[in-house]
């Protein structure tokens, strides 16, 4: 037993320094996790470094600023300062590209693992269903379920979140076609455990990494699709501080303040950046292929 | 995808309105309900729903006060000549970019191609195209140089001076054939922003494609043999590895045509491009359901007629690929 564990450890951290060394040897991946982890921790710090008020002091006296020394990225057309409006922003962008990315997730692995395990005419309903997703151009169906919805922000996460699952039921679903035809899961039913405990607790453990890579490689997507169809309207009042909304304030004033958007713009453009570069990094970890 | 437009517009939203006009009198929507079959169960409802959308009853919109297809129909043309301008910049630049880096592997063409690439699909498009405007329109003209319109689809005066016959609805390629020189240039003047902001998003991915099976075509052995002939390297790269090494590339070529069309609402509005996108970006604002539903119809049948090309294209450059 004592052994066992120890092999166990050692390959554990073999994997680790693995891991470890594939992220150093690339630094375009290194520097995009850091960024993400900067991104994340901006998202969960951001009230505490730039006081919350900072989004609803308006200050007419203090419109239009260019950038200077005391506003770092200038002032906007409430006399804001764009610098902790968008420290503040960053939170709410980054928790909706989280909860739709989870929530898309969460429901995805579910229908897939059920889907390919039972098979059947459940199977193939789902996957008539998710060839209908596939029909529409991500962006569009949001579109038109948003509009459907109405606007507010959470049925623009919602609507985003229809639109994430059928990817990940995709591949959740492929992967279990093959595990299910293992021996562990035969003995798991001849020991007469329920069809939904062998699913829950394992088969999803076993299938689930495939599903996960996608799931970090679509963080930049979503930010997009979610920060653009604010920029169309759909989500967040006016004072409400959030990035896509911030550029369609600064629209009107594009050739009189070009700050207002370059500064928002450019930090949708890093956070995308930072959270596609980790998921090319976490891909190639995981990547059975990579290694010898 | 008609399934999902009908439980979005029929299930969701209250149907009646979809085919009420600004003239529907109270005393009429029984009558409506009863042609358009709305108090019945579901599965009729569908099949009512379908025969409505191939008859070409695709419901009224309230806002344009007209039929949703005649409306989209007339904006179809300017999101397509969109789309097509956008589809050259991606091959014109993607595909020789891609080519470069593969046959310059790991040197600096091949990082800068990359880079490209990796900001390409991290760039919100919207902001994007405002960047552009910014720099391309206004800046240039502060600077004296000659600069870009920054929005729309040509020159309103021009166009009164010399207006252009509809053959197509392609205003770069009716204005080309009937002689009408100067409008072409505004019109072409007036799409190259736009269609540089749409296509860059893939521009970055057809350049990694086209690299990735570049490079797999030059490891094989018959580029070998073509070598050790004594062909020159433009020869054997651009005839003999280059027809292998497109079909992955149109593969992904089609998927792109799909974030093409997905990124035309944003584009448009941006630029102020009177296309079906833009249409459907207003009728947000309005409320107007069915012709959201009726652009991302429009939508889903391109997408679908896109990738039966792609298949086509297929059996084209592999002659093994039979049908």
């Amino acid at each position: 037993m004592m052994t066992k564990r120890r092999s166990s450890w050692s390959a554990f951290t073999a994997e680790l320094k693995f891991a470890g060394h594939l992220l150093t040897q690339n630094k375009l991946v290194l520097a995009g996790t850091i960024m993400a982890v900067a991104v994340l921790l901006l998202a969960m710090l951001g009230p505490i470094i730039v006081s919350p008020s900072a989004a609803t002091n308006i200050d007419t006296s203090q419109r239009l600023i260019p950038p200077s020394f005391q506003h770092w990225f200038g002032t906007d057309d409430y006399g804001r300062d764009l610098f902790k409006v968008i420290i503040l922003s960053i939170r709410l962008d980054v928790s909706a590209m989280l909860e739709i990315v989870l929530a898309g997730l969460f429901i995805g692995s579910l229908l897939g693992a059920f889907s390919g395990f039972i098979g059947g005419k459940l199977d193939e309903g789902l996957m008539r269903i998710t060839d209908i997703f596939f029909s529409i151009p991500s962006m569009i169906l949001a579109l038109a379920v948003a509009a459907a919805l109405g606007t507010g922000i959470n049925n623009l996460i919602l609507a985003i979140v229809v639109v994430q699952w059928p990817g990940y039921t995709r591949i959740l679903r492929g992967q279990v076609l093959a595990e299910k035809e293992r021996l562990y899961v035969d003995a798991l039913r001849a020991l007469k455990i329920r069809r939904f405990r062998i699913i829950i607790w394992h088969i999803i453990p076993n299938t689930i990494y495939p599903v996960l890579v996608q799931a970090t490689l679509d963080f930049g997507q979503v930010i997009l699709t979610f920060a653009g169809l604010s920029f169309l309207g759909f989500g967040v009042s006016a004072l409400v501080p959030e990035l896509g909304r911030l550029i369609t304030a600064g629209e009107l004033y594009i050739f009189q303040a070009p700050w207002l958007i370059a500064f928002p713009g450019l930090t949708i453009l890093g956070i995308s950046l930072a959270f596609n570069l980790m998921g090319d990094g976490i891909r190639d970890i995981l990547d059975p292929r990579l290694r010898r | 995808m008609t399934f999902i437009t009908f439980v979005l517009s029929q299930v969701l939203l209250d149907p009646v309105s979809l085919y009420m006009t600004e003239r529907t009198r109270e005393a009429d929507i029984p009558l409506l309900i009863a042609h358009y079959h709305l108090n019945d169960p579901w599965p009729i409802r569908y099949v009512v729903y379908l025969r409505s959308l191939l008859t070409g009853d695709w419901g009224y919109s309230r806002s344009l006060s007209q039929p949703v297809l005649g409306a989209l129909m007339g904006r179809f043309p300017a999101t397509v000549e969109l789309a097509i301008a956008a589809g050259l910049w991606i091959v014109a630049l993607g595909i020789p970019l891609g080519i470069i880096s593969a046959v310059r592997n790991n040197r600096l063409p091949d990082h800068v191609s990359r880079l490209i690439a990796l900001i390409g699909v991290s760039t919100p498009v919207f902001w994007l195209g405002l960047l552009l405007q910014l720099v391309f329109f206004y800046f240039f003209q502060q600077w004296g140089l000659p600069y870009l319109p920054s929005g729309g689809r040509y020159d309103v005066t021009l166009m009164l001076q010399h207006p252009v016959t509809n053959i197509t609805g392609l205003l770069v390629f009716d204005s080309l054939v009937t002689g009408n020189f100067i409008m072409a240039q505004d019109a072409l003047a007036h799409l190259i922003l736009p269609s540089f902001a749409l296509g860059f998003v893939d521009l970055g991915v057809i350049m990694r494609i086209m690299r990735s099976s570049m490079l797999e075509v030059l490891r094989q052995d018959y580029v070998t043999l073509a070598r050790s002939k004594g062909l020159p390297e433009r020869v054997v790269i651009l005839r003999h590895a280059l027809k292998n090494a497109m079909i992955p590339t149109v593969t992904v070529g089609g998927i792109a045509v799909a974030t093409l069309l997905a990124g035309a609402p944003l584009t448009e509005t941006v630029f102020a491009w009177p296309g079906m996108g833009r249409l459907a970006v207003a009728a947000i604002g309005t409320n107007d359901a069915p012709l959201i539903m009726g652009f991302t119809l429009i939508t889903s049948l391109m997408l679908v007629l896109v990738n039966l090309t792609v298949d086509i294209l297929y059996a084209f450059l592999d002659p093994r690929i039979k049908y």
